[in-house]
């Protein structure tokens, strides 16, 4: 049956050194399709993308990072009913206590935890305010943030990589919830919050070779089509000055015998 | 068949989407698709593309449509008659006052300022209006899309 196929079909095979001689040569002159995306000539690579953690910074959305804290700052709990400054002015308190008291000998989430504060100031709409939209989001990009530092650093602990990826689902959604609320406000909290914001995307499909090429393929050919397009308007923007110059000739021409026939005074 | 019904009505409601046309917006229209088998009402959405060159319709409004009594291109069938929301920036229609989901924006601002209103926060009287993040930080006028190959230039919209 095959062969049958074969002979019947069989072209001349012509072999120059323009088209050599190819496994995917011969099965076109027989008339079969080979199992090539791209045809010869056509210059398309296909980079599979790196993958990337969704806890990157990049994938997650967080521009800027976490702010330096001043270390000779006392801890937060010593300064709820004082201002910092109160308290290192403070009299009876030795200097000794106080530099034991501040932030240099304190674990690293007293110091998040000023941080938290700080922002939360800058971002809240009254000194009471800890649970508006804006409030909950800029609490959870400074979890956020020191949780991608301590994961990057210690990638067995799972279980902050796990609390690291909820947190940021959920400041996600609250994203989403305050632009469809109160835009002008969203766009200001990005700004200084320094977050990025990109939506999910409506169709998720799997990213393989086969359907990568074939988008690369109508990109490579959409590109062909506009320098094609742009080529021959170039060459027809030439061809207007040879035809503006035929055209003055022949108007002249037509004067001159108007005149001469007497239609035109 | 819902696609069949959008075409027969002269004007509908619908949700404004990022659009992949030039000097058009896609729309999304909600119809009621009636079974008869359930006795039910069931829920399809339609998108339409509407005739919009100075880019008034932004990715959220829900905006008016009128139908063209002849289509433009292949996909162009409507046009813009008025936009009735604005996406995050709604009038109540019978106040005419600026609402954040159940709230007056003055109720807001009057609770603020009974609390004490931060100085740094957010303010609405020197907020420009919306689109002046767009490209920079918020990537919502386009559609995203999973990132496939490792392009020289840079992808702002890939995920």
């Amino acid at each position: 049956m095959m062969y049958n196929r074969i002979f019947n079909i069989v072209k001349p095979i012509r072999v120059d050194q323009q088209f050599p001689l190819k496994c995917s040569n011969i099965l076109n002159i027989i008339g079969m399709q080979s199992r090539t995306y791209i045809k010869d000539g056509v210059n398309i690579e296909w980079v599979p993308p790196p993958k990337v953690s969704c806890l990157d910074p990049s994938k997650s959305g967080d521009r800027g990072t976490l702010p330096k804290v001043d270390l000779s700052r006392p801890q937060i709990k010593f300064t709820r009913k004082k201002t910092p400054a109160e308290f290192l002015e403070r009299q009876d308190i030795s200097p000794e206590i106080k530099k034991v008291t501040s932030l240099e000998y304190a674990p690293v989430k007293y110091q998040i935890q000023a941080i938290k504060q700080d922002v939360l100031k800058s971002v809240q709409r009254h000194a009471f305010d800890c649970a508006s939209l804006e409030s909950t989001i800029a609490c959870l990009t400074v979890k956020i943030r020191n949780q991608q530092r301590h994961t990057s650093v210690s990638k067995r602990d799972i279980i902050s990589r796990v609390w690291c990826k909820e947190n940021i689902e959920r400041r996600n959604s609250l994203l989403k919830h305050l632009r469809a609320c109160d835009y002008k406000r969203f766009e200001w909290l990005l700004e200084k919050l320094d977050l990025v914001y990109r939506p999910h995307p409506t169709i998720i499909e799997a990213v393989t070779r086969k359907g990568s090429i074939i988008k690369l393929t109508t990109i490579y050919c959409e590109r062909m089509r506009n320098e094609r397009l742009e080529n021959y308007r170039k060459e027809l923007e030439k061809e207007k000055v040879k035809f503006a110059a035929e055209k003055a000739e022949l108007t002249k021409w037509i004067e001159e015998e108007e005149k001469q026939l007497g239609l035109r005074k | 068949m819902a696609a069949l019904q959008v075409t027969k009505l002269v004007s509908v409601l619908a949700r404004c989407l990022p659009s992949d046309l030039k000097n058009a917006a896609k729309f999304k229209v909600k119809l009621m698709e009636f079974d008869p088998y359930l006795n039910m009402h069931f829920a399809k959405h339609v998108t339409v593309y509407a005739h919009d060159p100075s880019n008034m319709c932004k990715p959220g409004d829900v905006v008016m449509i009128d139908r063209l009594p002849k289509k433009l291109t292949k996909n162009i069938t409507h046009q813009i008659n008025k936009i009735v929301y604005t996406f995050g920036d709604i009038t109540d229609p019978i106040t005419g006052k600026k609402v954040v989901v159940g709230k007056y924006r003055d109720e807001i601002e009057a609770r603020n300022e009974l609390f004490g209103k931060n100085s740094s926060g957010f303010d609405y009287s020197r907020a420009p209006d919306r689109g002046w993040q767009t490209g920079k930080r918020d990537f919502s006028d386009q559609e995203t899309y999973k990132r496939y190959h490792m392009f020289d230039h840079d992808e702002p919209y890939a995920v």
